[in-house]
């Protein structure tokens, strides 16, 4: 690769070439969505300044900058898969398959088959679920889609966000109809190949669009996984809209490889009534970085936001969430948690804004951390801004290491130092876990951490 | 229960210190130039070195001012400040070696007394030696002979500079360089008068040593600066008060503290801030840009920073800690009130060093009428700080509806054996505990007075008797007919 001018000149590039080759039969308006989405990230570029750039304070992206990503080739697919690691433990699952950014049919349940992929999938709303393919919800003019693609997880969120938006083709599209509600889970599974050298590294741009209608009910399971230990890059964006009344749980499990980079921005928007759980579980990647961001848009809303990162080898995991009370009445609860080993570093930013006017607001927020090795370091800032007086608002913060006393009296009762640490990191992360309300997604995350944190 | 009535009703709380002294006083030309540093370091007949680092500083402050690097991430808005258009130095004439009380303006000597500073010798008795500073100079310092019995040496600094060069040298700008923020960089280059205190090994200073700052003077900024420095096994407790007169523009206070502790040595400093808040539609006060910072250089040594704000336009503050010694401790005690259109973005780092280092933190701030309150601290254990220890609290108390209150504390910890833990948060005055109060026979009024006082009282409780009662005072004057 030769030398570029800018970090960013490689991505205007890819973007000329993709609009230019492939891009005819795409509506106008998201052709014009993707263009101005590329000006946007062109003109704000990678956050890589070190200076008066908060929010990226802790996290340096210019190893991510500087690397050349490729999309792709056609031909990379990845032949037969063997997807039985990934099985969710039920027998009825909504799933979708997308392997290095491309949609994998014959892995995937919704559509249910190639056959009946036509507009009907999108248009004749039964009592199931809308799950297909954000490309041909696209392609279909899907009125849901128009309307809030690329409107909630815009230019303010970031050059990431910007940049996925620029590249958007194929990606899930959900949308469960009003009234509806789907006990079995929704899953939606990205698979890197991640080859290591010498293939080049690749980068994807998983797209997401969940939209609840109203007095809804689903479990959505985004699962990130990787084949291989190679350099690879996933700039994914999830926007999900809750209806009023909607109760839309939503999991996301990231196993990206050890050298992969993870940006992800999310931007869930709520209106009354609607309750929404995020739980978002970190177990891979090199540098991983969540921007979370919702808004409680009407009275009524409430969120409850979980998260467990694990850090070990050099991990970077930085997470930030950002909660905005725009009215009166609604609540959000956050519980993160993180385990930090060897070299890795975890970032917790969780920003709670109180708007005027919304008085009776409920906020809650813990932040903990435990640090298991000299090297790790954890940096927290949970952050309150208020302009309401009749508020309840809290926030706390631990860094620490287990618990001495509780160590000695596991051990006192016959149990090893190895398995008592064992036992007490895994309490420690059990509320996260159990924070998952759908028991076929709570077993399956509950063996991918067990896995991740070995016997201690 | 809020109402709007009670509110406007704070916001248009009197501010009692708001007169000016009219005494004649010699002003440096409006401007900021070489030619202006050194001028003041002329005027201060200060030796070469010190010339030297006030135009090292100057560059340097002159070299971010043109990068436009002036601080913007603090919660506040202001118009841009114009450096050139202040005064850079003000001091009352004529300017004479004072011997005794006598010789102080008579003018200057009832501005104290109307503040109820107490300068005179018979208040001495009270306990309290006094260094009183007016705009840029310090115009008497009391109980300096009673101090240097001891061999503790308080005087002004530019007294310091000329008869004990060494230890200033030694120290100025050791804990906060010239280079540390923009308004250090200004301070030290136009640096004008501040305390300077030197409390020999082993010396329990026996007096609570204060110092008393007033900006008189239109148009000038102040620009304090103070050193202390507790050398091995002592211990001061040190008070800071200050005013200024009401006036429709803006002035600026960009002063810098530094504090040092030896092995086993404590420090104790104390602010009652109360420089004028503007009126009730921000218009003029004070902006208040300070730096302020300890560094517990010896093992065990302790500093300890205790404040209560309730004063300034715009509050922009954090006394800071180095926990460089093993086992030093570091204390942060807070209570910023804003009221009317005030700012206050104040907090302090904590910086874990050595070993078994520990730290406490506890802010609380008010915000009432159209205020605006941040908490933002910083707490940082450095990978060598085993065993450190830090629990902080931030409580944030709201009273009416157009108030902002926001707690924005970083935690970096590089360290696993150390323990981090903090606390925060934001609720208005509960009603129940109103009305509990109530159905005692108690008027709304001394209930709310009463619940502020407990939620404060953690900080309170660290000031000198004297000073507990003045904060009190000041908070329930501020406070009166604020129903919640």
């Amino acid at each position: 690769m030769s030398p570029q001018a800018t970090p960013e000149a490689p991505y205007v590039a890819a973007f000329e070439a993709a609009e230019h080759d492939g891009a005819a039969h795409d509506p106008a308006w998201l052709r014009e969505l993707r263009r101005d989405a590329m000006a946007e990230f062109t003109r704000a570029g990678f956050p890589t300044a070190r200076r008066g750039n908060e929010a990226w304070k802790y996290t340096d992206v210019r190893p991510l900058a500087s690397t050349a990503f490729a999309a792709p080739a056609p031909d990379d697919g990845p032949g037969e898969l063997d997807l039985s690691p990934y099985e969710l433990p039920c027998p009825r699952v909504h799933q979708l398959v997308f392997v290095d950014g491309r949609y994998a049919p014959q892995l995937s349940t919704d559509p249910p088959s190639e056959g009946a992929r036509s507009s009907h999938v999108f248009f004749e709303r039964g009592d199931g679920p809308i799950v297909g393919r954000l490309a041909e919800a696209a392609h279909y003019d899907v009125p849901l889609v128009h309307e809030h693609l690329g409107k909630h997880a815009g230019a303010a969120a970031s050059a990431f966000a910007s940049l996925n938006t620029a590249f958007v083709r194929d990606g899930a599209f959900v949308s469960i109809p009003d009234g509806v509600s789907v006990p079995e889970p929704i899953y939606l599974l990205f698979i890197s190949t991640g080859r290591p050298e010498p293939a080049a590294p690749t980068v994807t741009y998983p797209r997401v669009l969940i939209v609840a209608g109203r007095d809804s009910s689903a479990t959505v399971l985004l699962s990130f996984e990787s084949l291989g230990d190679g350099v690879y890059f996933t700039d994914a964006v999830t926007e999900v809209v809750a209806g009023p009344g909607a109760k839309l749980r939503c999991i996301t499990l990231q196993r990206e490889s050890t050298a992969a980079y993870h940006i992800s921005t999310t931007q869930v928007v709520q209106a009354r009534d609607s309750a929404v759980s995020s739980v978002t579980i970190d177990l891979g990647g090199s540098l991983v970085r969540h921007d979370l961001s919702v808004l409680l848009a009407e009275p009524g809303a409430s969120v409850s936001l979980n998260g467990l990162y694990l850090g070990t080898g050099n991990r970077h995991v930085d997470n930030h969430t950002f909660v905005d009370h725009a009215v009166a009445g609604a609540s959000s609860d956050e519980v993160y948690k993180g385990i930090l080993d060897e070299s890795s570093r975890g970032v917790f930013v969780g920003h709670v804004l109180v708007r005027p006017g919304a008085q009776h607001t409920v906020a809650h927020q813990v932040n903990k951390n435990l640090l298991l090795s000299d090297e790790a370091e954890a940096d927290t800032q949970p952050k309150l801004e208020i302009f309401a007086d009749d508020v309840t608002c809290t926030h706390g913060a631990a860094v620490g290491a287990l618990d001495p006393a509780a160590l000695f009296y596991l051990k006192s009762r016959g149990i090893g130092e190895a398995a008592a640490r064992a036992l007490l990191v895994h309490g420690f992360v059990r509320e996260i876990v159990d924070s998952i309300a759908n028991d076929a997604v709570r077993q399956y995350a509950d063996e991918a951490v067990t896995a991740a944190l070995g016997t201690g | 229960m809020t109402s709007k009535e009670t509110v406007r009703e704070l916001a248009a709380q009197p501010y009692k210190y708001g007169w000016t002294t009219d005494v004649e006083e010699e002003t440096a030309p409006p401007g900021l130039s070489e030619e202006i540093v050194r001028w003041i370091s002329a005027k201060k007949e200060e030796p070469e070195w010190l010339l030297e680092w006030r135009l090292r500083a100057f560059r340097h402050f002159m070299k971010l001012l043109e990068d436009q690097q002036n601080p913007t991430w603090a919660n506040i808005s202001h118009p841009p400040i114009d450096f050139q258009a202040m005064s850079y130095y003000a001091a009352p004439k004529p300017k004479l070696e004072l011997e005794s009380l006598d010789q102080v303006d008579a003018e200057i000597l009832r501005t104290y007394e109307k503040l109820g500073i107490p300068l005179q010798e018979q208040k001495r008795l009270a306990g309290v030696a006094v260094d009183a500073i007016f705009d840029s100079v310090s115009v008497m310092t009391t109980a300096k002979e009673t101090l240097a019995k001891q061999g503790i040496i308080f005087s002004s600094v530019s007294e310091a500079v000329r008869e004990h060069p060494e230890l200033v040298k030694k120290y100025l700008g050791s804990v906060v360089p010239y280079s540390d923020n923009f308004y250090a960089a200004l301070n030290s280059a136009v640096f004008s008068d501040g305390s300077f205190v030197y409390i020999p090994p082993g010396v329990r200073c026996p007096l609570e040593i204060s110092t008393y700052f007033r900006i008189n003077a239109e148009g000038s900024g102040q620009f304090e600066r103070t050193l202390i420095i507790a050398d091995r096994g002592s211990y001061v407790s040190y008070l800071e008060g200050c005013s200024a007169p009401m006036r429709d523009t803006n002035q600026l206070h960009a002063a810098v503290v530094e504090l040092v502790t030896m092995d086993d040595a404590e420090i104790k400093y104390a602010t009652i801030q109360n420089w004028y808040p503007g009126d009730a539609d921000g218009k003029g006060g004070i902006y208040n840009f300070v730096t302020k910072r300890g560094k517990c250089a010896g093992r065990n040594s302790k500093i300890s920073w205790t404040q209560v704000e309730t004063g300034s336009a715009i509050t922009w503050k954090y006394p800071s800690v180095l926990l460089q010694g093993d086992n030093s401790v570091g204390e942060f005690y807070s209570v910023a009130l804003v009221n009317g259109r005030q700012q206050a973005d104040t907090g302090t780092k904590m910086i874990h060093i050595g070993k078994n280092t520990s730290s406490t933190i506890i802010s609380k701030g008010i915000s009432a009428g159209h205020g605006n309150n941040t908490y933002r601290g910083l707490v940082k254990i450095l990978p060598k700080a085993t065993g450190a220890r830090n629990i902080t609290r931030c409580d944030s108390l709201l009273i009416g509806d157009q108030c902002g209150a926001h707690t924005v504390p970083y935690i970096e910890v590089e360290n696993p054996s150390s323990s981090v833990e903090h606390e925060a948060s934001t609720t208005k005055v509960s009603e129940e505990q109103v009305f509990y109060a109530q159905q005692r026979g108690l008027s709304a009024d001394a209930a709310q007075s009463l619940i502020i006082n407990g939620f404060v009282r953690d900080v309170v409780k660290r000031l000198p008797l004297e000073f507990a009662v003045e904060a009190n005072r000041l908070l329930e004057l501020n406070l009166e007919g604020a129903v919640g």
